[in-house]
């Protein structure tokens, strides 16, 4: 099969809308296309009666007033207006975004160095470390939020590390610091997410044909240059679930900061999700809780919407 | 060639990231093996030998059922997302159909939706479906959700799979469902084996919607019996790392076990002449 | 990522098509839960399984103590097995409404007080009525008619806490006080528990000047912060002070003198540094557990904590938080543990009316004490009980300032009950107060915006 290996196609380089008038050309005549419809049709089938009916269902819950059981009082834009008035909302909608920064754009750059140090180099061993980092992914959040408070806790071992090399003056209360706390939180979701990144990102990795490394380092490329101009285009889509995945999170994140800090010290640490469980759950007000929730799902399909054109744009 | 120094900064690259992904995990297992009536979480390696933390959390939390209980849910998901984001990965991929690119974020919404907002309203809608309290009532939104990523996920490989494999099998006159067996499911394994993974720990570590969704019967999840040391007052650590450890351990043994398959996927997956 | 150029117009169809069949489908499909509870009225003709759910996850001691009560119960009712279903406190609490509205509750089922859980449970009408069978098995003369009302009584239309029909009776109680590390205060010169707030406020300083952690506070969890301003607002005024916001009497407010003073001693505290090091990293249980092993010299926290362990656990007492000014005997916030109610679509009720009963009688009182907890109906013989027992220190004090605050003193709620958020609120404001990041008046403006929205509400 020579015409194979002498179009070795560098899947980034060939344009998507390209690839698809290719496609069209050599395409059978008459090929039915309709068949589309029904490959989709179960994914449709299951997604729409259990996402999209109850998120509708949500969507009309926010307009009204109900505590889960009683009637439904309409209550117009009442609880779109709080959303607006609440100075605690919002600050909670602010540290989502600096949460993203940590979860998302920090645990991609790691991912990236690992999986690029595993593209490159014939690692023995390489299974035992995948496991190794992937593990942290796999911990369920209450575990996860449990180890690090005590791994955080003012006498506990990151503080006394620090003040063993001589660090004593770095040493925090982490959690209990108004300033520190986010940023805490946002360094554990690195930690539990680099690992994740790391395996997506392999994934794609060993998509890349052999022979686009070996004709770079013919010319002469040394490890950045080889991973610049060929291990990062080929996971351009990789790099963007990879990032639709960890904002998401970023954003979504619940059960971590629900047993970590419940939002503290103070209000320092509040996530939307955060309050949407309280308002359903605490206080009672469903209508309210979908509200948030759908305002939080719309600034996430917006954000994610940003990402994307990002990875479409080169 | 790749120098000497340039492996060995590799190597140490990962050693560190191992060594700091697995740090805070080693304090869980001395945690675990502490003695059960210290239980402020303070670790020592000389206590750390209490084997039979692990039947006494075993059976004080009921784990035998709710980790056949948790695992009914997450296999029944993981074949379900299988079979359903496949061949939908595929058509967005590849096929042109009117409503593609709505169907698409359509999709990607279900990536987005935060669960806290919704499920009281889905509760109300399993009920009225009749299923509320029963397992399916678990799996099918858990399968829904990992249906939107599990399109995503193949739809990105699907555009990225080489072109011209596609295309000679076509010349060769291949239809397309014998063009996605053949040639490309092959080609898919890694990345099927990692949505696997991905559908198996999401929907095991899943709390609140088995919470809510099972709260009127006596079926409990994993995840579940693991709160059940912190009670109202008090947490006692020592339990709970230990429960946290049985809870993690299906999973790493799933991923474990797939990760051999990962490797022969990446062994046979390149396009060669 | 593929740019997707304009591809047909977007077909929402046949997506609506879908989605209109799974509706119809969805609507018209009947629900039926799995419910499989027998629908006997309660008599023990035949084999019963009475299904009793309780929110102890974790209380081992507690757990004990059913465990026993639960055999017993059915070796006196032949034909009766109990099906004990524990879950963890907040789980039970999230998902009670959910439940209960369902076809397939369970008999029996621990509900906690407050408006956002006992009171909206009466509001939707999903809770027995239980006056009858309090008047028929004279539960009146077990507890006090105050701790009665505290712990079940609500307005039939869930509007109001501590009056009107009862709804649910607590099996155990607790109470906050104040714990003492006797050994620590020897040890810097204290040689009595103090009996007043400004003895108190004298031991603090003492410790401090001797590089002892005066008051151990975690905040991380809110419990403790709860607790401290209730008992603060109590004993820096009065009860009555206390009543009155719990009970939303005209003139309450958060805003009151009252209030701020307790505020302005809560930040003083915090800027003469007599809490925890880094105790908004530490959650109350932290910092006890810390006091417990010998650090510190006082702890804020409740009775629930006994049997106490630790390697410190024999130097530590139990008193009542002191008092400003002597109040008429002893006060502290002393209320039922988690109350027991019955589903209005209990498939036993009878049944389970009988268990409730069993569970808080003077008898299982003995019970209750054995394994070191405090029972919320006293038994008469308490004293020797302990003894036979061997219970001491602070594991006895608990339950014998219990009986001294139900029978001469007065039993005050918990300030968090007053509004369905108010626990949030003070864990977070409190935070903020001592953190020095709010002023004290800033600090009950914001518990004030709470409580007054909710009041206003109430009517």
């Amino acid at each position: 099969m020579s015409a194979l290996s002498t179009t070795p196609t560098a899947p980034a380089r060939v344009s998507g809308s390209e690839r698809r008038r290719h496609a069209h050309l050599v395409s059978p005549p008459g090929e039915p296309r309709n068949v589309g419809y029904l490959f989709v049709a179960p994914a449709l089938v299951l997604y729409g009666l259990f996402v999209l009916v109850p998120f509708a269902h949500t969507i009309y819950l926010s307009f009204f007033n109900w505590d889960g059981i009683g009637p439904q009082r309409f209550a117009g834009l009442t609880n779109f207006r709080a959303i607006v008035d609440s100075g605690e909302l919002q600050s909670s909608f602010v540290h989502s975004f600096v949460l993203i920064f940590f979860y998302a754009v920090l645990t991609t750059l790691i991912g990236l160095l690992l999986a690029g140090v595993m593209a490159r180099c014939k690692i023995r061993g390489l299974s035992v470390f995948r496991a190794v980092l992937f593990l942290p992914y796999v911990i369920a959040p209450t575990a996860i939020a449990v180890i690090w408070r005590w791994l955080l806790a003012p006498d506990g071992p990151l503080n006394s590390a620090l003040s063993a090399v001589g660090l004593e003056s770095l040493t925090r209360p982490w959690l209990g610091d108004f300033t520190l706390a986010l940023p805490a939180v946002g360094m554990v979701g690195t930690w539990v997410l680099y690992g994740l990144a790391m395996v997506l990102l392999l994934a794609g990795v060993q998509k890349i044909p052999a022979d686009l490394y070996d004709a770079a380092r013919i010319d002469g490329a040394g490890a950045f240059r080889e991973f610049l101009a060929v291990t990062l285009p080929g996971l351009r889509n990789e790099i963007v679930v990879v990032l639709v995945l960890t904002v998401t999170a970023a954003l979504r994140n619940f059960d971590v900061i629900y047993v970590m800090t419940q939002g503290g010290p103070g209000t320092t640490t509040t996530v939307p999700s955060l309050l949407v469980y309280d308002e359903a759950f605490v206080a009672g007000s469903v209508g309210a809780a979908a509200a948030i929730g759908v305002t939080l799902a719309a600034l996430i399909f917006i954000v994610n919407a940003a990402v994307s054109r990002l990875g479409t744009s080169s | 060639m790749i120098g000497r120094w340039e492996r060995r900064a590799g190597y140490a690259i990962l050693v560190l990231g191992s060594f700091i992904a697995a740090l805070p995990l080693c304090g869980v297992v001395l945690m675990a093996l502490n003695s059960p009536s210290d239980s402020s979480g303070s670790l020592s390696v000389s206590g750390a030998h209490h084997f039979s933390n692990f039947s006494t959390v075993w059976q004080l939390a009921g784990f035998g059922r709710s980790l056949k209980a948790s695992a009914i849910i997450a296999v029944t998901t993981v074949v379900i997302a299988l079979i359903v984001s496949v061949p939908a990965g595929f058509a967005l991929a590849t096929m042109r159909f009117r409503g593609r690119s709505v169907l698409f974020y359509l999709l990607l919404l279900g990536l987005l939706i935060p669960l806290e907002a919704m499920i009281v309203p889905l509760y109300f809608d399993m009920r009225r479906f009749g299923l509320a309290n029963d397992y399916w009532s678990v799996i099918l939104p858990d399968s829904a959700f990992s249906v939107a990523f599990g399109s995503f996920w193949m739809r990105a490989f699907f555009l990225s799979a080489p072109r011209s494999l596609v295309e000679a099998a076509r010349l060769d006159g291949a239809s397309v469902l014998t063009t996605l067996r053949r040639v490309l499911l092959p080609l898919a394994r890694p990345q099927m084996l990692t949505l696997a993974v991905l559908v198996f720990v999401w929907t095991w570590n899943d709390f609140l919607l088995p919470l809510v969704m099972l709260s009127g019967s006596q079926i409990q999840t994993a995840p579940i019996s693991l709160v059940f040391f912190q009670s109202q007052h008090t947490t006692n650590y020592t339990y709970l790392a230990a429960a946290a450890l049985i809870t993690v351990a299906p999973v790493v043994l799933i991923y474990v076990l797939l990760q051999r398959s990962f490797t022969r996927g990446m062994l046979s997956g390149a396009v060669k002449g | 990522m593929m740019k997707l150029a304009k591809q047909g117009r977007p077909t929402s169809k046949i997506i609506t098509a879908a989605a209109a069949a799974a509706v119809l489908a969805g609507v018209t499909a009947c629900g039926s839960g799995s419910g499989s509870g027998t629908a006997s009225g309660g008599a023990t003709t035949g084999h019963v399984t009475l299904v009793v759910q309780n929110g102890d996850g974790g209380e081992t001691g507690l757990l004990a103590g059913y465990a026993k009560l639960n055999k017993e119960f059915e070796a006196a009712h032949p034909g009766v097995t109990i099906d004990f279903v524990t879950k963890n406190f907040t789980d039970l609490v999230d998902t009670l409404k959910l439940q209960l509205s369902g076809s397939n509750p369970p008999d029996v089922t621990q509900v906690n007080e407050g408006y956002s859980s006992m009171g909206e449970l009466v509001t939707d009408g999903l809770l027995t009525n239980l006056d009858s069978y309090a008047s028929k098995y004279g539960w009146a003369s077990r507890q006090s008619a105050a701790l009665l009302a505290v712990d079940g009584r609500f307005s039939a239309n869930g509007q109001t806490m501590g009056t009107g029909p009862l709804w649910g009776v607590a099996a155990t109680g607790a109470w906050v006080g104040l714990f003492e590390n006797t050994k620590v205060a020897k040890s810097i010169g204290i040689t009595s528990a103090p009996t007043t707030f400004a003895e108190f406020e004298q031991d603090l300083a003492i410790a401090k000047k001797h590089g002892v952690v005066p008051l151990q506070y975690g905040s991380s969890d809110g419990g403790e912060s709860a607790w401290m301003l209730a008992t603060l607002i109590a004993d820096e005024n009065t009860p009555q002070t206390l009543l009155n916001i719990v009970d939303a009497r005209p003139g309450a407010s958060m805003t009151s003198p009252a209030v701020l003073k307790v505020a302005d001693t809560i930040k003083t505290w915090a800027d003469d540094g007599y809490f925890t090091p880094g105790w908004a990293a530490y959650s109350n249980s932290d910092v006890f557990t810390k006091f417990t092993d010998g650090q510190g010299l006082f702890d804020l926290n409740g009775s629930w904590y006994v049997p106490i362990s630790g390697s410190a656990a024999s130097d530590i007492e139990m008193i009542p938080f002191p008092a400003v000014s002597g109040a008429s005997g002893l006060a502290a916030v002393a209320t039922g543990d988690v109350a027991w109610t019955i589903p209005a679509k209990s498939a036993h009720a009878t049944l389970a009316a009988e268990y409730i009963n069993f569970i808080t009688s003077q008898a299982a009182g003995d019970t209750w004490i054995a394994s070191g907890n405090v029972p919320a109906s006293m038994p008469d013989n308490a004293s020797s009980e302990l003894a036979a027992a061997h219970v001491t220190g602070a594991s006895a004090e608990a339950v014998t300032d219990w009986q001294e605050i139900m029978t001469k003193g007065t039993a005050l709620p918990y300030v968090d009950w007053s509004t369905p958020t108010f626990y949030n609120t003070i864990e977070s404001a409190t935070e903020e107060l001592a953190g020095g990041k709010i002023s004290p008046s800033a600090y009950v403006a914001k518990l004030q915006a709470d409580y007054g929205t909710f009041t206003k509400t109430r009517g």
